[in-house]
Parts: C-alpha cells; sequence; structure tokens
C-alpha cells in the first residue's frame, strides 16, 4: 500500500471516528455507543472463540462465492469477448436476465440448497457473477486488432492470442469489477446470514440486535468492514502484481511511502520544536493535578491534541507561505519551496493533524470538542498575520498560549487562574523569541511588505521587546509560586530559567545575529523542559 | 542476386462484393532489394500488406515467397505494423521474446538472441520497461528488434516512422540500410513520405485510384548508401515520385 493510499485511510478513518464520536456525544443513547466503547467491546469479542467461528464462517462464505463466480464468469466473459459467435449467442440471454434482482431468488435458494453454506453462497454468486461477466467481457472488447493482428503476424495460434494477448487486457477490469462486488458480496451476505442460519456475522449483527446488545451490533459491523477492506486490498494488491503494465505509464518516482518522506514530514513540522512545546501542557497537567483527579487516558489525549493541533498549524503555515518561503534564503530550504512535498501531501498531512486534533478533543469533553474549532481558526489565522500587523509575534504566542488553557479546560472544565498565568508566560515566551527570529528577516520582510517588529522598529529596539516580553515571562512563572502551593525549590528553578533567559539575550546582539538559531536551539529546550521540571519540583517537592 | 524473393500475381482484394479496395496489382522484389510503397490515405496500402503477410486472404491473384504461394502467416516474413502492435503488457523482454516462444525456440536460444538484439538497438537497461514508458524512437526500435529476432528474409514495415521527429526519423532510417546491409533483407516499406520513399527503396511504387492499383514505379538506381539524402540524384527522383503522387 503505497503512502497516498495509507493517508487516505488514515484521513477516512478519523473523519468517521470523528463523526462517531460526535454523533455519540450528541444523541448520547444505548443505540449508539462511542467509538472507545465499541472497539474495547471488540477487543473484548476478539478473544473468543464464538467470534471467530463466525468470522471464519462469513470468510469462507464470500471468499468460495468469489472464487466460483470468478472461475464461471471469468472463462466465459473472455469467450464472448473474443469470439463473435459465441456473443452473438450467448450475450442476448445475459442482458435479458442482468437487470432481474437476484437477491430475490433468496427463498428459492434455500428451498433447493437448504439453510447451509450451500445457498448462501449460490446467492452470492449468482449476483456478483454477471459483474465481473460483463466487465471482463468489456476489457476483452477494448482489445485493440493490432495485437491480434501483429501476433498472428508472428504465426501465433489461437491458443497463444489467448494466453499473451486476451488474457491480459481483461485482467484491469475484471480486477476493478472484482473490488466493487467485494462490498455487493458482503451486503449479500448479511442478508442470506440474518435471513437464514446460525452462524456467520450477519447471523451474530441480528442476534445482538434481537437481545438490545446495541455494542455488539458495532462489533458486527466493525468485523463486515475489516473482512470487506481485507477482501479489497488483497485485489488490489494482487492487481498490483499481476497488472504492473498499468502503473508503468503514471508511477511516477518518488510516489511510495519512504523513511525519508517520514523525515520530511517530521521536520515540515518541525517535530522537535512540538516536543519542546509539549512541557508546557504538561506543566499545566501538574499545576491542574493539586486540586483535580487526571486519569492516563486525559493525559494520552491531552497529547494527542497537542501535537495534532501543532503539526495543523505548522503544515497550514508552511502551505500559506510556500511562495513567502521560497523568496527567503533562509527559508528557501523548507519542504515545499524544495518540492520534497507536495503542496496536496502538505494539505492532507495539514488535515489529517486538523481531524486527530478535534478527534482527541472529542474524546476529552463535548466542551473541548466544540472549542476545538475556534482554536483550529485562531492557529490558522495566524499565518495571515504578518501581512498585516506586526503584532503577529503576540499572536503567535497567543495561539502556543492555548495550550495550557486546552488542558485545564479538559481537566477542569473551566480556566483556572494557575493555568490563565501559565498561559501567560508561555505566550510572552514564545513572542518573545519570535522577535527574536524575526530579526534575521529584516531586510526580507522589508522587500516583501511584511509585517514584523524588527522591520519597523529596527534590531535594537526589537531586541528591547523581546527583553520587556521575557521579563513579564518569568514574572509570571514567579507569581505562581504565590498562587500555588509550592515548595522553595520552585523558586530555584525560577532563578535558573530566569538565567537562561539572560544567556539567551546575550547570546544575540544587534551586530552579530547568527548565534540565533544555535541559542534557539539548546536554550529553548532547556528553558520549556526547565519549566516542567520546576512545576514537578515546585508542587511535589513541598 | 536477380532471384525474385517477394511476388504479387493480379492481387485483388473486396472487403465486400461491391466494395473493391485493391485491383489487379502485379510486381516484384528480388532478394536483398527494398521497395517503397507510397500512395494517398485511405488507399488500400495495409490492406495490401496484410495480404503479403500472409494475414489476409486476396479475393484473386496471389503472393509468392521464393516461387511458394503464401497461405498465411510464415517463418519468412517479419511485420511491423502501423502503430507497432507492441503489447503493453509485455516489459520490453517480454516483448522481443514473444515470436520465439509462440515458434518454440528454446529457451536458452531465446536469452541470446534476445540478448544480442536488445544490444544492436541500443536497448540495454530497458528490458524491464514497458512500451508505454519508452520513446517513439525506443518503442519503434523496439518493433523493429521484435520482428528481426525472428530472423525473417522478407520485413514489412506499415509507415514505421511516421510518429517521430526527424532526426530519430533519419538516424532509424540510417539503422534500417544497416541492417538491411547486414542481413541481406529483402524490405517492403510503406510510406506517406516521398523523401523516406525516395531514401529507403531501390523502387518507389506509386498507388492510387478507387480501387487501388499501381500508378508508377520509379526506379532509383542511386539509394542505399547514407549519404545519399545529400546526393543530386536523390533530390531528382524526389521531384520525380513527386510529379507522379501529385499527377493523381
Ligand atoms: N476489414 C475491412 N472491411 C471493410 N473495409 C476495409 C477493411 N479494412 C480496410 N478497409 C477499407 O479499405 C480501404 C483501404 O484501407 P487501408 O487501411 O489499406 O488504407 P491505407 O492506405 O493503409 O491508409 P493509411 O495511409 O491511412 O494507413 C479504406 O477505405 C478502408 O476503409
Ligand atoms: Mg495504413
Amino acid at each position: 500500500m503505497n503512502k497516498q493510499r495509507l493517508l487516505g485511510y488514515a484521513l477516512s478513518l478519523a473523519t468517521c471516528l470523528l463523526a462517531w464520536k460526535v454523533a455519540a456525544v450528541l444523541l448520547s443513547s444505548p443505540v449508539l455507543p462511542g467509538p472507545e466503547e465499541t472497539l474495547r467491546a471488540f477487543a473484548a469479542a476478539v478473544g473468543t472463540s464464538e467470534f471467530w467461528s463466525n468470522f471464519a464462517a462469513s470468510t469462507f462464505r464470500v471468499l468460495s462465492s468469489i472464487g466460483l463466480a470468478w472461475l464461471l464468469a471469468f472463462p466465459l466473459g473472455i469467450m464472448i469477448g473474443y469470439d463473435r459467435k459465441t456473443d452473438r449467442y450467448v450475450s442476448p440471454l445475459i442482458f435479458l436476465t442482468y437487470p432481474i434482482p437476484k437477491m430475490v431468488f433468496l427463498p428459492v435458494m434455500i428451498l433447493l440448497f437448504g439453510l447451509g453454506d450451500l445457498s448462501k453462497i449460490l446467492l452470492i454468486t449468482l449476483v456478483v457473477f454477471f459483474q465481473i461477466l460483463v466487465a471482463t467481457k468489456e476489457g476483452v472488447s477494448g482489445l485493440d486488432r493490432k495485437y491480434i493482428d501483429s501476433m498472428r503476424s508472428m504465426g501465433a495460434t489461437e491458443g497463444d492470442i489467448i494466453r499473451e494477448a486476451v488474457i491480459p487486457a481483461a485482467l484491469p477490469s475484471c480486477f476493478t469489477a472484482l473490488r466493487i462486488i467485494t462490498g455487493t458480496s458482503i451486503s449479500v451476505l448479511y442478508f442470506a446470514e440474518t435471513f437464514a442460519g446460525t452462524s456467520g456475522l450477519g447471523y451474530m449483527i441480528t442476534n445482538a440486535w434481537t437481545w438490545g446488545n446495541y455494542t455488539d451490533i458495532y462489533v458486527g459491523i466493525l468485523a463486515m468492514s475489516i473482512l470487506g477492506i481485507a477482501i479489497y486490498e488483497t485485489f488490489t494488491w494482487m492487481e498490483r502484481r499481476m497488472c504492473r503494465w498499468t502503473r508503468a505509464a503514471e508511477d511516477e518516482p518518488g510516489g511510495g511511502w519512504s523513511w525519508d518522506k517520514a523525515v520530511n514530514y517530521a521536520q515540515m513540522i518541525k517535530l522537535s520544536h512540538t516536543v519542546f512545546a509539549l512541557p508546557f501542557g504538561l506543566a499545566a497537567l501538574v499545576i491542574l493535578s493539586t486540586d483535580h483527579t487526571i486519569t492516563v487516558e486525559m493525559v494520552l489525549w491531552i497529547i494527542v491534541a497537542i501535537v495534532g493541533a501543532r503539526s495543523a498549524a505548522m503544515g497550514f503555515n508552511r502551505i500559506v507561505d510556500a511562495g513567502i518561503d521560497s523568496r527567503n534564503p533562509r527559508t528557501s530550504g523548507r519542504h515545499i519551496p524544495r518540492g520534497t512535498l507536495s503542496v496536496k501531501q502538505a494539505w492532507s498531512f495539514t488535515l489529517l493533524s486538523a481531524f486527530v486534533f478535534v478527534g482527541a478533543a472529542a474524546m476529552l469533553s463535548p466542551l473541548c470538542f466544540v472549542l476545538s474549532f475556534p482554536v483550529l481558526a485562531v492557529l490558522f489565522g495566524y499565518s495571515y498575520t504578518k501581512r498585516f500587523t506586526s503584532a503577529s509575534h503576540l499572536v503567535l504566542g497567543i495561539s502556543i498560549g492555548l495550550m495550557p488553557l486546552g488542558a485545564s479546560v479538559a481537566v477542569a472544565g473551566t480556566i483556572t487562574e494557575a493555568t490563565a498565568v501559565l498561559s501567560l508566560a508561555l505566550s510572552t515566551y514564545i513572542a518573545g523569541f519570535d522577535i527574536l527570529y524575526a530579526c534575521q528577516d529584516i531586510e526580507f520582510d522589508r522587500r516583501e511588505g511584511l509585517r514584523s517588529i524588527p522591520s519597523r522598529l529596527g534590531v535594537p529596539a526589537a531586541l528591547a521587546a523581546s527583553s520587556a516580553l521575557h521579563v513579564i515571562s518569568i514574572a509570571s512563572l514567579a507569581a505562581l509560586y504565590w498562587m500555588l502551593p509550592m515548595g522553595p525549590a520552585y523558586i530555584l528553578c525560577i532563578f535558573l530559567i530566569g538565567a537562561l533567559f539572560i544567556v539567551e539575550h546575550l547570546l544575540v546582539r544587534p551586530s552579530d545575529l547568527t548565534r540565533i538559531n544555535v541559542a534557539f536551539f539548546n536554550v529553548n529546550s532547556i528553558i520549556s523542559v526547565m519549566v516542567f521540571v520546576s512545576m514537578v519540583m515546585g508542587v511535589y517537592l513541598l | 542476386m536477380g532471384e525474385r524473393m517477394l511476388t504479387a500475381e493480379g492481387l485483388t482484394k473486396e472487403f465486400a462484393p461491391e466494395i473493391r479496395v485493391i485491383e489487379d496489382m502485379s510486381f516484384s522484389v528480388e532478394r536483398g532489394r527494398s521497395l517503397t510503397i507510397i500512395g494517398p490515405s485511405g488507399c488500400g496500402k495495409s490492406t495490401l500488406l496484410y495480404m503479403l503477410a500472409g494475414l489476409s486472404r486476396p479475393t484473386a491473384g496471389k503472393v509468392l515467397i521464393e516461387g511458394r504461394e503464401v497461405k498465411g502467416p510464415s517463418r519468412e516474413v517479419g511485420m511491423i505494423l502501423q502503430d507497432f502492435g507492441l503489447l503493453p503488457w509485455k516489459t520490453v523482454w517480454g516483448n522481443i521474446c514473444l515470436g520465439m516462444r509462440i515458434r518454440n525456440v528454446p529457451k536458452d536460444e531465446q536469452d541470446r538472441r534476445a540478448r544480442d538484439i536488445i544490444r544492436y538497438l541500443g536497448l540495454e537497461g530497458h528490458e524491464d520497461d514497458y512500451p508505454s514508458r519508452m520513446s517513439g524512437g525506443e518503442r519503434q526500435r523496439l518493433a523493429i528488434g521484435r520482428a528481426l529476432v525472428m530472423d525473417p528474409s522478407v520485413l514489412l514495415m506499415d509507415e514505421p516512422f511516421s510518429s517521430l521527429d526527424t532526426l530519430t526519423r533519419e538516424r532509424l532510417q540510417n539503422t534500417l540500410l544497416e541492417v538491411r546491409e547486414q542481413k541481406g533483407l529483402t524490405m517492403v516499406t510503406v510510406t506517406h513520405s516521398i523523401e523516406e520513399a525516395v531514401f529507403l527503396g531501390d523502387e518507389i511504387m506509386v498507388l492510387g485510384g478507387r480501387p487501388c492499383g499501381i500508378r508508377a514505379i520509379v526506379p532509383n538506381p542511386g539509394a542505399g548508401g547514407m549519404g545519399y539524402r545529400s546526393d543530386e540524384r536523390f533530390f531528382a527522383v524526389c521531384r520525380e515520385v513527386r510529379r507522379a503522387v501529385e499527377g493523381l
């Protein structure tokens, strides 16, 4: 499976889970349990032999039906597609019976072949036979005469022609048909299993329905979906193996999933920066833990939400700024300008991340779910601010500063005073170093008409503004000492963080901006980890 | 020399009783010589070539190869169809070996001959490519290779170079001359281009009319050398063929 498909699956899975969760929250009825509940029930069911015997029964029925239908339809399709005479006699018969709904034959099948596997297999076979037949015939009819003529000029017999030209020509459309009938055959299977018999996933679902066991219904649906996807993907895989030539024309180099691509994605969103921002979110959790209970599940979803939001924001920013980035020598090596990631891939990535964020929020609480949309609006909106206001640094600070607030809403259902102060510390911290970053881009920003504090006020004033913001930041962190029951270790940590800020600002001089990258990477990572450590020390080392 | 390799005697083709496409054509090509056929689109050139290859039976008349009547496709005759008919689901290697597999050539000999021809036509490194991935010139060389690997003594070609740019086209025409020289091939080439007809043919047969017949056979004694394209005689024959074509 290539990356595009994997991403597609992940995206649609995320959409489904999200829609499911939202619907479950809105409906809040036992008829629709949430995805996590269902997954738990599914995991439990997978451990029972009853589930597997039903799963095996259904799999056997579907696979034998498709196999039988193919064995009958493929050769016949080849024959009527290739041989005009057979076509003349057989086709009218086929097209006469094609529109008859075959499902209605279930009672007849049961009367003739009993309640066991045979009647079900034959019914599915009957339904899908025609689709394989018609697709195969179409594939062969599309075969260009010149292939046959060129083979005959080499002395080919009819057998040679069928083997080397007719069958290969029929394969792609036959595989398309097989993938389409996967869905059809499972639907018919469900119908047949609910109607008659005492085994199979369809029976399992109906049984759960009768007993009002709603979660089990969804376990059955999930199992049937997995069966369908597995068969579908098997056909896709077989087609890729057997019909390599159909891809030869469209394959572009670098289309597949690779480690390099993964690294590209990770770099695009500066995964390392996400890791450095995360400690602030965790610091908020430490603060909240003083008067709220926090479960492992909460922590997990909060981390997922933070990573999702952060990735979505960075991905979106890279897309919006792709044009600007490619003209700026400092950023022209970024992945979209350089072409290592297409804009489409970046979009899929951003969308997927946003889904993950919203989904994680939904898992936390309905309020978080609702608030996740305005949060996304702020995160995405930031990308445009530097086009019209030099306060864009502050907007970035606020965007990231939302993180502790989100954690607070998730855990406490509201914004606590302490997390608000932590948020202020984080916002001013981020805004301050974003100004330092922008000092590198003065020339470029002025040329492009982009707004920033350095390009508006000059480097010395910008450094002063940055210092001021960082003073507010350290002051806010210090204020927490009086707001929370903190031990003296906390004060020690705050002094350390203050010292790190001073080091950071000493590294950067108006005359020498070259150290910004090193300064940033090292000092910032230490600061953010220190914030988390100081909370832990302050709260737990009384 | 002088021996008749390929002979058409009173060839006539009707697709239906009232649709006669080709009427009473007689001509012959000597061993190792090259005949080019030129004529307006739809006049019946492909139809004629199909009969020469034994792919379709003439309504009247007959085709002889080395004096024996052609009743169906034969080992002696290789054919390159208009648009080649390369199988898209086979790689370069698969297409080259197709004819040998049909004729049950032993596997190791298949490999040896396929390798030789691939090297000869400069298709090394493309063995596992599919035709859809190749350039027009590469596809053309593959089509030539697929016919030559069967070691035919007569090669029939239907507008082999029509889809190529001038440079590639002339390079491949040169290749063809070389092959013919080396293997002593007898060639019949259908073409739309007067220059190509004059460069490749020892004789140029101009077709026309409805039903189609032979309008003129222009001798071309100077042909056969690579430098012929800039020879004064080349232009003279071109003019003569043009007059014959325009006179239709
Ligand atoms: N199987 C067939 N049945 C009926 N008519 C046919 C058949 N094959 C060819 N024709 C007709 O015979 C005529 C000659 O066709 P042919 O393909 O030989 O022309 P051509 O000279 O090769 O043309 P072009 O230069 O465009 O390739 C055309 O009018 C065509 O419509
Ligand atoms: Mg033609």
